[in-house]
């Protein structure tokens, strides 16, 4: 929560004041809304792709399954 | 979302999460399946001895959740935004997993894709060889009174893939490759972004349909030309108006990219929408500005095995060749 706290202070700060996009402000919006590296920090889990995958490497490795489910992938579009 | 940034980021939950197997899926796998496989017996199995229990009848179920290979839930709950919690769970179903008998933990025997797994559309499907492989980004822009607690502030933020084919992709370039040469974008490719993309990653998820596209432009000019570097610049506009609701969308968008003539694929891409979406009935659930800027980016897709996944709504594409 920290890192979020400091990411969204910095987030702020770097906000674009609600102009219209044009060539000028183009790099600054796009660095304000492009993910921040810190936001990908999950990435660093290999997530398998649907319980399947999981089950099937849990059952060959004998290890529990850690399963995130949400509505729309949770990697992504949720 | 907020699991994604709280919790799967924590510190405390990546420390152990090598002690078991992270899988990652979405009930609507599920909701149409056929009962009588294992995997839709396991995973039913499990969740309806979670809270969710009395709404498994429509897999209305989410969370993190510690299950055994054999389908018995050890320990996790619907902790979306709070690390320690989960951390907690971890720990407790580790703790049991490791006092439970084998035979109880795992399966007779390994499972059988031909038998034993729920068929889904988007099992194995791969991004298109040589395509244009997208990473969209959609963050909500500072606003008046918009608070922490509202998914649209730009603390969170959301992604997805955009897919195109090869010749799909093409589009994006002008035919006629010369310094100075315009052309629009096809529509078809244009539409792909606009019912799918554009204002859409707003609870909940709500695509739009053809008729509420009032407008959706894209123009490619080229801008420099050398050896196997071609420049181009995109601008555009887009607006959508949700038919019998209040939503709308509507945006600028500017972008730029490099295309290789040898490869016939791109070396950089990106497009940016810089716009306002206003909520319809269905989407406002939270107090706070009705009408929010927002800004979307589509860049070239990331390395990571968790950008790899299918698009969202690649159910509902359609060809753009």
């Amino acid at each position: 929560m920290k890192v979020v706290a400091v990411l969204l202070h910095a987030l702020l700060l770097l906000a674009p004041d609600g102009e219209k996009l044009t060539w000028k402000n183009y790099d600054r919006y796009r660095d304000f809304v492009n993910v921040k590296p810190a936001e990908l920090t999950w990435q660093q889990v290999e997530w398998r792709n649907g319980f399947w995958n999981g089950l099937v490497e849990a059952q060959a490795k004998d290890k529990p399954i850690f399963y995130w489910i949400y509505d729309g992938d949770p990697r992504g579009g949720c | 979302m907020r699991t994604r940034q709280f919790v799967c980021s924590d510190p405390e939950v990546l420390k152990r999460i090598d002690r078991f197997i992270p899988a990652a899926g979405e009930p609507a796998t599920y909701g149409t399946a056929k009962h009588d496989t294992l995997e839709y017996k396991l995973v039913y199995g499990a969740m309806m001895q979670t809270s969710f229990a009395p709404s498994m009848g429509s897999w209305h179920v989410q969370g993190l959740y510690i299950i055994t290979p054999s389908g018995k839930l050890l320990a996790g709950g619907n902790t979306v935004s709070e690390p320690a919690a989960v951390v907690r769970e971890m720990d407790k179903g580790l703790e049991r997993y490791l006092k439970m008998p084998r035979e109880e933990r795992l399966l007779p025997k390994a499972p059988d894709p031909a038998r034993d797994r729920v068929p889904a559309p988007t099992n194995d499907v791969r991004p298109p060889v040589d395509g244009l492989i997208l990473r969209m980004v959609s963050r909500g822009l500072p606003a008046e009174g918009m608070k922490t607690s509202d998914i649209r502030h730009p603390m969170f933020v959301k992604l997805d893939r955009v897919w195109y084919t090869q010749k799909e992709a093409r589009s994006f370039v002008p035919p006629e490759i010369k310094v100075g040469a315009k052309a629009p974008v096809k529509q078809a490719a244009v539409l792909r972004l606009a019912l799918l993309y554009l204002g859409v990653y707003f609870q909940p998820m709500l695509y739009w349909q053809t008729e509420e596209i009032k407008e959706a432009t894209l123009t490619a000019e080229i801008v420099g030309v050398k050896e196997d570097a071609v420049e181009i610049r995109y601008t555009g506009r887009a607006r959508m108006e949700g038919t019998g609701s209040k939503r709308v969308y509507e945006s600028d968008l500017l972008g730029k990219a490099t295309w290789r003539p040898r490869t016939q694929t791109f070396s950089a891409f990106e497009l940016l929408a810089i716009g306002t979406h206003s909520m319809g009935p269905a989407e406002k659930t939270e107090d706070g500005p009705r009408t929010a800027p927002v800004g979307m980016l589509f860049t070239l897709n990331g390395k990571n095995v968790n950008d790899q996944l299918a698009p969202t709504l690649y159910r509902l594409y359609f060809s753009a060749e």
